[in-house]
């Protein structure tokens, strides 16, 4: 009796690929002895797909291939478990694939890492592995993740939020960004990750540009000061509230002034191309800072990674000023591609070894939700009285 | 021929009437053969009239069919239809399980067949002179008594079809118990602990179980589900393949009982609560009982581990014969000891200290030496499968008392309840007294006294009245007339007068309470239930 665990990747987001390849390797490396994996694909239209050729990274050159393949289904809550069915009916015989003990969201991005996917899965009633519906969102929205932390003390950068009604008058954007840092800034989509959309000014020209770029990847954008002698350095977490434990840190090696999407899933350069994901990006680990800094990054990663209520691996990227030594916690990614194996391994944890404590933290969160009564027993409508159509105000 | 098939017809009503009944008795009683024969004879009233119209059909050989005489034996088949009509409101109504289907199946089948026979006998072929025959229908004694006897016999028949149905029905439990095995063979990470004993295995469940689910997925036989079919039943309806323990009460009133359970379930380890004094009908000595609750550590590989009550005399003597033992309790040779026990209106807190000498104190809501010593019993495992002392302490806090039994209501502000309104033997209202007296607080005690405790119901109500005047510091009586034994106890101890208040119903009992002025908290315990016709 295997346990049957359902990788759900893809999805309607600007990193679908990268997604992909996320997945792919997570399955490879998920104890088959223990799981029964069964992929789950979402199509750029959010479309369900199941098959066996998922595993196969190969199989996704040619998508509508592919999906002629593939059974199309659909997760379900019947009977006091969650199934996966098949989304058009057989008229004879059992429409169910396989019943689903556990859900393993593989996802980048907005649509999918935001919170979206996994309160559809919350509203399944089925444990999943990762952040839960408030973390993955608050994760996602870099404004609201500044002002919890901004709150608690920890390092973030000021910052503007504009929205697209705000504009429509560029220039008084562009005013209040000039009034309140030099340049130059950042400008960044809201909702973002993968560095899509993000560009820095160092003029008002370039901040203009930057702006109505990043409005194309989101409704509401931030600009921020940039850090001018910039190191980036970043920490994994994993755990929960309770126990959270932080990885080695990395240092990206950048190309471009700020590390591009091309930087980090297409341009890694090697013959073997974008297939291996944040894998094989150039980065330095471990990063060359010093053994205080370090640990001073390692303790405000499990801090925040615990404030806000994380669950499974994140990623947590930190700006350093080199000039002044100044440490900013820059943004959080609640699923970090490739899962951030790679800053686990130095440590000695093996990738399945990883994904293993994954799933263990989802079981853990399904059965602490399960020790808080959500609903009563008793069904109040049905104790007489006259509720009726005017409520409980009679 | 129109006047037995009338008589048939209301014989094959109260034939479905009287069988339904009985089926539903024998349900009740457990499909067991032995136990329903014992309440057929305690309840022989019911098989009179069916008894002697059997004997009294017979008498139709000698007066011959006449049709007063079918009418008159109609009418009273009518009556047993009557009697045993359904619709009749029982606490737990017949259930139509597969099985009671198929013992239906059987018995209709013997019906039918004794009609089949009723009617083949039921004509005879006068041959006349002239060398014509002709038949005569159903004038014969032999058709109605045939199939008078098989509504009479119904009870009989009853117990007939579920001997007759036995071997079907054992190999079909054989498939459940052999499916269920199969399930856990499957599940090889799955852990197994077994937990038997006399008393307090249901609490023992409830607070691993509890315990465990802070750090795995843990499986329990809910409520008290403890006999093979009940375990086999949890394992097929309710074993995920994400479960990493299994907890499973095992219950047993014959020997070899714990055995077969282990047969079935294959535990790892065990935890045995307690051995007493009960169901000794069936075990018929305490040597009997030590010996069918140790067969659940006979049970336990050299790899397993078998907790065990040391408190407890009976399970001490014996736990030198098991190198794999450990023991827990409070008494100071205990592999995990429980000590420094005091009670608040927080409830009962304690240190467990572990064989490697580490310790850590811990809060529960649960008030009872008892309750301890199996908080401890399901603490000592966690420990032993790793979890942190220190991890346990917001899981002990949190579990639940199960109502009206010792359970700690503070009502806030002055006043602090222990409900034990479930209680009404000697034994508990002893333990309740004790819980009571370790109170630092004003202590009250409202009772009613127990009641349906036979001939020795006043000797023991006296009783307990001596030792609440030790304990209490006030005490108040509900009902006059059923408490007065407690009363004659309490003055015989010199307890002040002033301090003992008869009240006539509950409110004016509580009202009482809410009067007494103190200047240290008060708890009351409320002992016994508080029925309306008392």
């Amino acid at each position: 009796m295997k346990i049957n665990l359902a990788v759900i990747f893809g999805g309607k987001s600007v990193e679908h690929e990268v997604s992909v390849i996320s997945a792919v390797q997570a399955m490879t490396n998920i104890n088959k002895d223990k799981y029964n994996i069964i992929p789950v694909y979402m199509t750029k239209g959010n479309e369900f797909y199941t098959s066996e050729l998922l595993f196969d990274i190969n199989s996704y050159k040619n998508i509508p291939q592919l999906l002629e393949k593939c059974t199309e289904c659909v997760l379900v809550r019947s009977e006091n478990k969650v199934s996966l069915i098949r989304q058009k009916m057989k008229k004879f015989g059992s429409n169910v694939i396989s019943d689903i003990d556990i859900a393993f969201p593989i996802v980048h991005g907005t649509n999918v890492e935001d919170g979206a996917l996994q309160g559809y899965l919350q509203t399944l009633d089925i444990p999943y592995v990762g952040c839960d519906v408030l973390s993955s969102a608050i994760g996602m929205d870099k404004f609201a993740m500044k002002l919890m932390l901004k709150d608690a003390g920890f390092p973030v950068l000021d910052c503007c939020r504009f929205s697209s009604y705000d504009a429509e008058n560029l220039d008084v954007c562009i005013n209040a960004v000039e009034a309140k840092f030099p340049y130059p800034v950042i400008v960044k989509p809201i909702n973002l990750g993968s560095s899509v959309g993000i560009s820095k000014a160092s003029d008002k020209n370039a901040l203009e540009k930057a702006m109505e770029e990043a409005f194309n990847f989101a409704d509401k954008i931030l600009v921020e000061p940039a850090v001018v002698n910039l190191k980036e350095i970043n920490c994994s977490v994993v755990g929960d509230s309770e126990e959270a434990e932080a990885s080695v840190c990395e240092e990206p090696v950048q190309c471009d002034e700020i590390l591009s999407y091309k930087d980090k899933y297409v341009g890694g350069g090697s013959k073997s191309g974008g297939s291996k994901g944040m894998a094989t990006l150039k980065r330095k680990i471990p990063a060359e800072i010093s053994t205080e800094q370090e640990a001073y990054i390692r303790k405000i990663a499990v801090d925040a990674f615990k404030y806000l209520g994380c669950s499974g691996v994140t990623r947590i990227d930190f700006m350093i000023d080199t000039a002044s030594d100044t440490v900013w916690l820059n943004e959080i990614n609640t699923i970090p591609g490739s899962l951030s194996f790679y800053l686990w391994e130095p440590k000695g944890v093996k990738y399945p070894e990883l994904l293993e404590r994954l799933i263990s933290l989802a079981f853990k969160r399904q059965r602490q939700n399960e020790k808080i009564s959500y609903a009563f027993d008793t069904n109040i409508l049905s104790m007489g009285g006259s509720f009726g159509s005017k409520g409980s105000k009679q | 021929m129109i006047l037995f098939a009338i008589y048939t017809a209301v014989a094959l009503l109260s034939i479905i009437f009287f069988s339904l009944r009985e089926v539903h008795m024998l349900q009740l009683n457990g499909y067991k053969t032995p136990e329903h024969t014992r309440w057929m004879k305690k309840n022989s009233k019911r098989y009179i009239l069916p008894a002697a119209l059997f004997i009294l059909q017979f008498t139709l050989i000698i007066t011959n069919v006449s049709i007063p005489m079918i009418i008159s034996f109609t009418v009273f088949n009518l009556c047993i239809a009557l009697a045993n009509k359904p619709g009749k409101k029982f606490k737990k109504p017949l259930v139509y399980t597969a099985r009671v289907k198929r013992m239906l199946v059987t018995f209709f089948i013997l019906i039918a067949v004794i009609l089949g026979l009723a009617v083949l006998t039921g004509f005879e072929v006068n041959t006349s002179d002239n060398g014509g025959s002709d038949t005569t229908w159903f004038k014969i004694p032999v058709s109605y008594i045939l199939f008078g006897s098989a509504l009479y016999l119904t009870p009989i028949l009853v117990v007939l079809s579920n001997l007759i149905n036995k071997p079907i029905e054992k190999a079909i439990q054989n498939w459940y118990i052999n499916d269920a095995k199969k399930m856990l063979k499957a599940a090889p990470n799955l852990h197994v602990i077994g937990i038997t004993g006399s008393y307090g295995k249901t609490s023992m469940k409830f607070y691993l179980s509890e315990l465990l689910s802070s750090q795995y997925n843990t499986l329990k036989t809910p409520e008290s589900y403890n006999t093979p079919m009940g375990v086999v039943k949890t394992i097929r309806m309710q074993l995920k393949p994400t479960h990493e323990y299994f907890v499973c009460e095992m219950g047993a009133r014959r020997v070899g009982e714990i055995k077969e359970l282990c047969g079935i379930a294959n535990p790892h380890d065990g935890i045995i609560t307690s051995v007493g004094p009960q169901h000794l009908e069936t075990f018929k000595s305490i040597e009997n009982v030590v010996k069918t609750k140790f067969e659940l550590a006979d049970s336990i590989s050299a790899l397993g581990k078998i907790y065990l009550n040391g408190d407890n005399e009976l399970i001490r003597k014996k736990s030198a014969d098991y190198p794999n033992a450990v023991t827990y309790g409070t008494g100071e040779d205990n592999d995990y000891r429980a000590t420094e026990i005091s009670v608040s209106d927080k409830g009962t807190q304690f240190t467990v200290t572990t064989p490697n000498g580490s310790s850590c104190r811990y809060t529960m809501k649960l008030l009872g030496e008892h309750n301890v010593q199996n908080v401890l019993g399901a603490i000592a495992y966690c420990h032993g499968t790793g979890i942190a002392l220190e991890k346990l302490v917001l899981p002990v806090r949190r579990i639940a008392a199960v109502p009206h039994r010792l359970q700690l209501l503070d009502s806030g502000g002055d006043l602090c309840f222990i409900d034990d309104a479930y209680n009404s033997n000697p034994n508990g209202c002893r333990a309740a007294l004790n819980v009571l007296s370790l109170f630092d607080c004003c202590k009250i005690l409202v009772t009613p006294g127990m009641v349906e405790l036979g001939s020795k119901q006043e000797e023991l109500n006296y009783e307990f009245g001596t030792e609440a005047a030790k304990v209490c510091d006030f005490i108040v009586l509900v009902g006059k007339a059923q408490t007065e034994p407690i009363y004659k106890g309490i003055i015989s101890t010199k307890y002040p007068q002033e301090k003992v208040f008869v009240a006539e119903s509950l409110n004016e009992a509580l009202s009482k309470v809410r009067a007494y002025q103190s200047d240290k908290k008060k708890i009351v315990l409320l002992e016994n239930d508080l029925p309306d016709n008392y």
